[in-house]
């Protein structure tokens, strides 16, 4: 069996994906930890919290692993993989939050996180979950938290960054593989904010430790005892819960309010979706530029499993939180740039994976987007249609906006206007070399028109 | 609380520490501040619990108590 492309830095096992299921094996140096995991209570004391995705030891027999694994187990499967460099801010600090409730209760609990990256944290069900059962170990009395530099990198850096320098600080989780070094954290933040205690001592101290210190191998011994862990996870705890973001002066805050729509014209738009949704009935959908979710809901509310795609973090903010409010369990909100989408990163460029390589989904909805993506990033529809058959396994939803609309002409007063091939029939024709158009309805009291087109060769 | 961290700063120069052999590298300087902080980190735990402790006893006498 081999292992995934993301599962080879931890030797106590990996993952595997036997005819679309996703197993993990354990290695038989990590059967007293998973033993413990159980025997202590643990794992069903963050099940009963729903802290942890659950499993099912398998028989192992039945799988063509080696003999120095001891178990095969069957995780809950993920419906979705997102990344920390696609989250918004609550979604981020719900991650953080989590993990310390983890190694909080590890402790308690006599074991404690041998690992605190971000990227074992996923969205499940529409709440943070942590995904990875290999990452507890025996807590040994006396031990420091050996994931704490891990988890300042991956959850304090870009969080303080985010509240105090700016949100898009959050993106930086794609390129630091590994989280936000410590010490670029301390050339962002200002004097005052590095003076906060708990920034100064996490943040600041930790840094400058980090560099003097990092060739020197002579020893010291000092035990720590599991009363000084847990006053270190309380400290960590207090600064994340008090650190906040408040969207301001963000893309799309009023998009609605400030549209080419009138009532009427939503009222319609909303009509055709929902005859359009009950039409093709799919399992999955993925929300491209669906800013807050309006539309997305439209969907989610039929129980199907939805994304939510939008570059605006303010949009995701408000889906995550309504989703976490209403307790919406099929709608899962990412931020991200169309024009500029996750690419696969990490070792091999396979470690992390591309949002292509995700799909596809079944049907793909692009409401009010295709101005922004051929006319603020200059791309030819033949391309835009290219990427959608690439993203879509069935059909396409999507919306022609016209050049007289006023949304347009927004893009096009601080530009000469150069698209003169911007017109419906050449979206058409380029989109029909992708797709079969199967619908062109026009939306009432508004120039625009929303298509269904089913993939060719689907 | 600053002066105090002020000196821990100066001492964190003076200090080295135990290679690490688990899968993940902890880092000499996350096992420092663990290190020296220990004591105030313990500390801060200590008024924590003597401090919900209090806080639920006062409750308690004004009639409302809190859930562990």
């Amino acid at each position: 069996m081999e292992s995934l492309d993301s599962s080879f830095r931890d030797p106590s096992g990996y993952i595997f994906n036997l005819d679309g299921i996703f197993y993990r094996a354990v290695h038989i140096s990590y059967k007293d930890n998973l033993d413990l995991l159980e025997n202590t209570g643990l794992y069903s004391h963050l099940l009963s919290k729903e802290q942890i995705l659950s499993y099912d030891a398998q028989e192992t027999s039945k799988f063509n692993v080696n003999n120095d694994y001891y178990k095969v187990i069957l995780p809950d499967q993920l419906k979705h993989v997102s990344y920390p460099y696609e989250w918004c801010f609550s979604q981020y600090k719900d991650a953080a939050l989590l993990t310390l409730d983890i190694q909080e209760a590890s402790l308690k609990h006599g074991m404690s996180l041998k690992d605190a990256s971000a990227f074992n944290i996923q969205f499940h069900n529409g709440k943070a979950v942590m995904i990875d059962t290999l990452s507890f170990e025996e807590y040994k009395e006396g031990d420091p938290w050996i994931a704490y530099r891990q988890f300042c990198q991956h959850f304090l850096a870009p969080l303080l960054l985010a509240s105090f320098v700016d949100i898009r600080s959050l993106k930086l989780m794609n390129v630091y593989l590994d989280g936000i070094p410590l010490d670029y954290v301390v050339k962002q933040l200002s004097f005052m904010k590095l003076l906060k205690p708990m920034v100064f001592i996490h943040i600041y101290l930790h840094s400058k430790a980090q560099n003097k210190n990092a060739s020197k191998v002579n020893s010291i011994k000092k035990n720590i005892s599991k009363h000084s862990l847990l006053g270190l996870i309380g400290t960590l705890k207090s600064l994340i819960n008090s650190l906040k973001w408040n969207p301001k002066g963000t893309e799309w805050g009023d998009y609605y309010s400030d549209t080419n729509y009138s009532d009427l014209s939503m009222d319609k738009k909303i009509t055709i979706l929902d005859s359009l949704l009950d039409e093709l009935k799919p399992h999955t959908l993925w929300d491209i530029g669906g800013n807050n979710g309006e539309f997305t809901r439209l969907a989610s509310n039929k129980g199907i499993e939805c994304l939510l795609f939008d570059i605006d973090y303010a949009a995701i903010e408000k889906s995550f939180l309504k989703s976490k409010l209403e307790n919406e369990k099929n709608i899962t909100s990412f931020v991200m740039d169309f024009t500029n989408p996750s690419p696969g990163i990490g070792w091999n460029n396979k470690e992390r994976l591309s949002i292509i390589d995700r799909g596809p989904a079944e049907v793909v909805l692009a409401l009010a987007l295709i101005h922004h993506l051929c006319i603020s990033n200059n791309l030819p529809f033949h391309y835009v249609a290219d990427f959608f058959a690439r993203i879509v396994s069935k059909s396409l939803v999507i919306e022609f906006v016209p050049k007289n609309d006023s949304q347009v002409q927004r893009l096009l007063k601080t530009r000469d206007d150069i698209f003169i091939n911007y017109n419906k029939e050449f979206f058409e024709a380029e989109f029909a070399k992708f797709f079969n158009i199967k619908k062109s309805i026009k939306v009432d009291n508004s120039e625009r028109f929303l298509y269904l087109m089913q993939k060719r060769n689907s | 609380m600053l002066v105090r961290t002020f000196s821990l700063a100066i001492s964190i120069f003076f200090l080295t520490t135990t290679n690490s052999y688990a899968y993940l590298d902890m880092g000499t300087g996350s096992y420092i501040i663990q290190a020296i902080l220990a004591g105030f980190f313990a500390t801060l735990f200590f008024i924590k619990i003597y401090w919900f402790k209090f806080s639920n006893f006062i409750s308690k006498i004004f009639g409302k108590s809190k859930e562990d």
